[in-house]
């Protein structure tokens, strides 16, 4: 555990050093505060997703709402209509055959991306530090923000996710799967309440 | 000579004495078949070796954190088997040997390896992958597409779990972490309990995140371990207590360090000869009765003092001879007979303590009156405090119809509070000697634990191994007729981990073949939106199936399906068991009948039912054993005083004072158990013992100030014993303690009214 600590605090300072050089243009704590000023925001989202085991990929369409501090809503309108809530630590996903309940604690890889996409949503470094290892690159203008999960368990499963977007915007999320699957999720930024 | 013979018995009892922990000693041998299964289980199952940890003080995360570092060194810990916190990483070490087995597992995976089987499956796995679940959903999907693995996992889940917070359990409040863990040693073996308590407790000073965090543990092995060691502690600071009291009590009456001196050595050549017979008897003494055996020769401590508070200026110890030897005689006798009775209860521990008991107040009886009296300093003469006085030799004059008219109103009085109040009190709860707070802190991890009620289960007895898996598969249709019925809310059975050999032969003999399989999923996968060559590893894993060696209890060695197979699975002296607790039963009755109508005939067995009924019957047999005990010496008070009226008034007061203590324990103690019944015991030995002094004094016309005074000395340093015990932490020593502080003071009661000085006597 003490070496564990130790290791995480080289990556920590690894990531510090990172971003220290284009702290000048561009940093993390300057995009958190961009977004933290954000109460709530509506998306529309374009899906695509690459499965090994699929011929052609599936492709997915709707819309996003975000509530500070934790409420995200996702709304598949197709290939078939679904609606996932995230509010809190709980998921709740409804689709035409029923609804069902998570604990997102329970589930740690859905509690892992939940936190990518929230934690970004919400500006709230710390949250994102936990799961990830963070880097950032380009300027307000257009930035990139790679995150790489510190948790073994989970790194078996997700390689990377890439966040990107300009100035409070997020336009793009990659998920990259080991064994290389993907899922791009494409952002259309439609809404925005500032305070 | 006595000092050589102290020495040699020190000498013995350094080579040969052997104190037992084992806690078995003080449940009832023999009993029908499920009291020694569950006898044993208490002392052997895996279940009873489970601990149950929390750890709070602190922000989830931190908790969470704490718990994960903890599990990892539990599960390298030498002294645990097993540990678990419900994280993923302890999820994911069960999962290789799962999904190995997975198509010997899952009931009806053929079935779904037909074309449509499998154009069903590849259907609901694309509609999946389609969802925002399709993350979770994906996992396992070239290897496993008609879904065993997600079936199994389901499968598995336990009818309750705790929660979960920041992936691993929490209490209900959330106010903290929860583990299990499983120690190697059995839940008997006290020091490697103790052991393992200590590596627990610095494991977790070694990795909790930070100093104000706090752990508690409970298991039934370290609730066994802490037993031992808070009785033996009690135990102690109750012997000291007392030893000093007495010591004070002795030199106020004596005023001589020499004679206070005297009075403990015939206890201690008792406490000492009952050790030496115990141990030449049972090859070792259990802690247990040698805390509650020294108490009782604490009883050895009076004889002394019988002898020489008579022996006062007027007499020379020839003449205290002459004038106590029938009481005196008679009182150890009594003793050792009543003693004698637990003999015949049946049960270990007792019978070492009625060995340990009457021996050693034989051999008490024995020095206090051939040795003490010779090493007396030649000087030394009792003076009476206060003789001289006037007046003190009359009896008090208490009319016959009065005493009467007493005796009835005391019985009455106490009858009636205790009337319409339960005379027997069988709860296991009480019988146990931890203090409450231990008591409840266990039921308190166990319902943040949500562990499985495993109080009633069905109980299937086989010759062996695989006959037991059978005859359980064979019950499961009962099982399942009284869920669909409502009888039942559900059970969790061995077959489920470990199928019988039968059964895996069974399903692995569908499994097409690969060529088979092949063109079936071709079929299936034809105008999927998968890929023709996706499931490669289904092809290649069903296959191995069909030739992977059967499962064994050992193919889950060291998992948490391992430790679920230990805990349903396992064998004693009478062959192999396999128990299926069942949830939520409605009616036991009914479900008894229709499990025994099952065709290999399982039986019902409630552990909380089970537990209170053999403490009952043992309970029943020490009551036997008492009954025994005051006839034996009331016929030996009609021998030894020649008239049968004159032992009917010695054993009187002795029987008064017992059923008086007995109707307050039932109107303010709750009940009797089966250790108030051994202080009823002790009281009615205690109650002879003054009756015959009393008896004796009356009838040679002694002075009533020297009787008074003999039995205030002898009386006052029981109950100053006795008094120290009532305030001990342990509830079965309180029970003792108060039922004889009570029993000696009413017996004091009881005498005054019934023994009488004959008429001639009172008339002088």
């Amino acid at each position: 555990m003490r070496r564990l600590g130790a290791w995480r605090a080289m990556a920590l300072a690894a990531t510090l050093v990172a971003t220290a050089a284009p702290a000048l243009a561009f940093d993390l704590a300057e995009l958190a505060a961009s977004r933290q000023r954000v109460m709530e925001g509506t998306a529309r989202f374009h899906e695509t997703r690459h499965v090994s085991a699929l011929a052609a990929p599936v492709e997915r369409e709707g819309t996003l709402l975000y509530r500070r501090p934790d409420y995200l809503e996702m709304n598949v309108e197709s290939p078939r209509t679904e609606r996932m809530v995230i509010n809190g630590r709980t998921l709740r996903l409804t689709t035409p055959s029923g609804e069902r309940t998570l604990a997102l604690d329970s589930e740690p890889m859905l509690l892992a991306w939940t936190e990518s996409l929230r934690a970004t949503l919400a500006g709230d470094v710390p949250a994102l530090e936990r799961f990830f290892a963070t880097s950032l690159s380009g300027d307000s203008g257009a930035w990139k923000l790679t995150l790489e999960p510190r948790e073994a368990i989970l790194r078996a499963q997700i390689a990377s996710i890439v966040i990107s977007g300009a100035g409070d915007a997020i336009r793009r999320i990659e998920m990259r799967e080991q064994g290389g699957d993907d899922a791009v999720m494409d952002i259309a930024p439609q809404r925005m309440r500032l305070p | 000579m006595l000092a050589l013979m102290l020495a040699a018995a020190i000498a013995y009892l350094a080579l040969a004495m052997r104190v037992d922990r084992d806690f078995v000693a003080f449940l009832p041998q023999g009993g029908d078949a499920g009291q020694q299964f569950l006898a044993r289980q208490l002392r052997d199952s895996p279940a009873a070796r489970l601990v149950l940890v929390r750890v709070s003080g602190d922000s989830p995360r931190v908790l969470a954190a704490t718990s994960e570092a903890l599990r990892a060194a539990l599960a390298a810990d030498p002294h645990f088997a097993y540990a678990s916190n419900g994280s993923l990483a302890a999820g994911l070490a069960d999962l290789p040997a799962l999904r190995s087995a997975r198509y010997i597992l899952s009931p009806g995976a053929a079935a779904r390896m037909s074309v449509d089987g499998l154009r069903d499956a590849l259907r609901r796995r694309y509609e999946a992958l389609g969802s925002s679940m399709a993350m979770l959903e994906k996992r396992w999907l070239a290897d496993d597409p008609t879904g065993e693995t997600l079936a199994l996992l389901a499968l598995l889940q336990p009818a309750s779990a705790p929660r979960r917070e920041e992936g691993v359990w929490f209490d209900a409040a959330g106010q903290g972490a929860m583990l299990i863990a499983q120690t190697r040693a059995s839940a008997s073996q006290a020091q490697a309990q103790q052991a393992a308590m200590q590596a627990l407790a610095a494991a977790f000073v070694r990795v909790r995140a930070s100093p104000q965090l706090d752990v508690e543990y409970s298991s039934p092995g370290f609730l066994a371990a802490r037993s031992e060691t808070s009785i033996a502690r009690d135990a102690e600071r109750v012997s000291w207590m007392a030893s000093l009291g007495i010591v004070a009590i002795l030199c106020f009456v004596y005023r001589s360090l020499p004679i206070v001196l005297l009075c403990a050595l015939p206890a201690l050549a008792g406490l000492l000869a009952g050790l030496c017979a115990v141990t030449a008897g049972f090859g070792g003494v259990h802690a247990i009765t040698l805390a509650f055996g020294a108490t009782l020769i604490g009883e050895a401590v009076d004889y002394p003092s019988y002898v020489l508070t008579r022996y006062t200026a007027a007499q020379s110890i020839g003449d205290v001879h002459r004038d106590i030897r029938r009481p005196f005689v008679l009182a150890i006798l009594t003793t050792a007979c009543g003693a004698l009775a637990f003999l015949a209860s049946g049960v270990d521990g007792l019978v070492q303590l009625g060995v340990l008991t009457s021996c050693g107040i034989v051999v008490s009886g024995l020095v206090a009156w051939w040795i003490v009296p010779r090493l007396v300093p030649a000087q030394w003469r009792f003076h009476i405090p206060g003789a001289g006085a006037g007046g003190d030799g009359r009896w008090p004059r208490v009319r016959g119809g009065l005493r009467l008219v007493l005796l009835g109103a005391i019985t009455l009085v106490l009858a009636a509070f205790a009337a319409g109040k339960a005379a027997w009190n069988d709860d296991p709860s009480r019988m146990s000697p931890l203090p409450a707070a231990a008591i409840a802190l266990d039921q308190a991890l166990r319902t943040a634990a949500a562990a499985p009620d495993v109080s009633r289960f069905a109980l299937v007895r086989a010759p062996d191994v695989e006959t037991a898996l059978q005859r359980t598969e064979r019950l499961l249709p009962a099982l399942d007729a009284a869920v669909a019925a409502g009888a039942l809310a559900g059970y969790d059975s061995v077959t489920r981990y470990l199928p019988s050999m039968a059964t895996q032969r069974a399903r692995v003999a569908v499994l097409p073949d690969e060529a088979t399989l092949r063109e079936r999923l071709a079929s299936a996968v034809f105008g999927s939106p998968f890929r023709s060559d996706a499931f490669a590893p289904f092809l290649r894993d069903v296959a191995a199936a069909r030739v992977a060696p059967a499962l064994t209890p050992a193919s889950f060695a060291g998992t948490g399906v391992g430790l679920r197979i230990a805990t349903l699975l396992g064998h004693d002296a009478d062959g192999e068991w396999s128990i299926v607790p069942l949830r939520g039963v409605k009616d036991a009755a009914a479900l008894g009948t229709r499990l025994r109508a099952a065709p290999d005939g399982a039986e019902l067995v409630d552990l909380h039912a089970r537990t209170a009924t053999m403490f009952s019957q043992f309970r029943r047999r020490t009551l036997a054993a008492i009954v025994a005990g005051a006839l034996a010496i009331t016929m030996i008070l009609a021998v030894g005083l020649h008239s049968p009226s004159a032992a009917a008034q010695a054993i009187a007061p002795a029987l008064l004072g017992a059923t008086w203590t007995a109707l307050g324990v039932i109107a303010f103690g709750g009940g009797l158990s089966l250790f108030h019944l051994i202080a009823l015991m002790l009281v009615l030995g205690i109650g002879v013992n003054y009756a015959l002094f009393a008896q004796g004094a009356a009838t040679r016309g002694d002075a009533w100030r020297s009787l008074a005074l003999t039995l205030g000395v002898v009386s006052g340093t029981t109950c100053f014993a006795f008094g120290v015990m009532a305030t001990s932490a342990t509830p079965v020593l309180r029970a003792i303690g108060v039922s004889v502080l009570a029993g000696t003071l009413l017996t004091l009661v009881a005498c005054a009214l019934v023994v009488s000085p004959p008429a001639r006597v009172r008339a002088a």
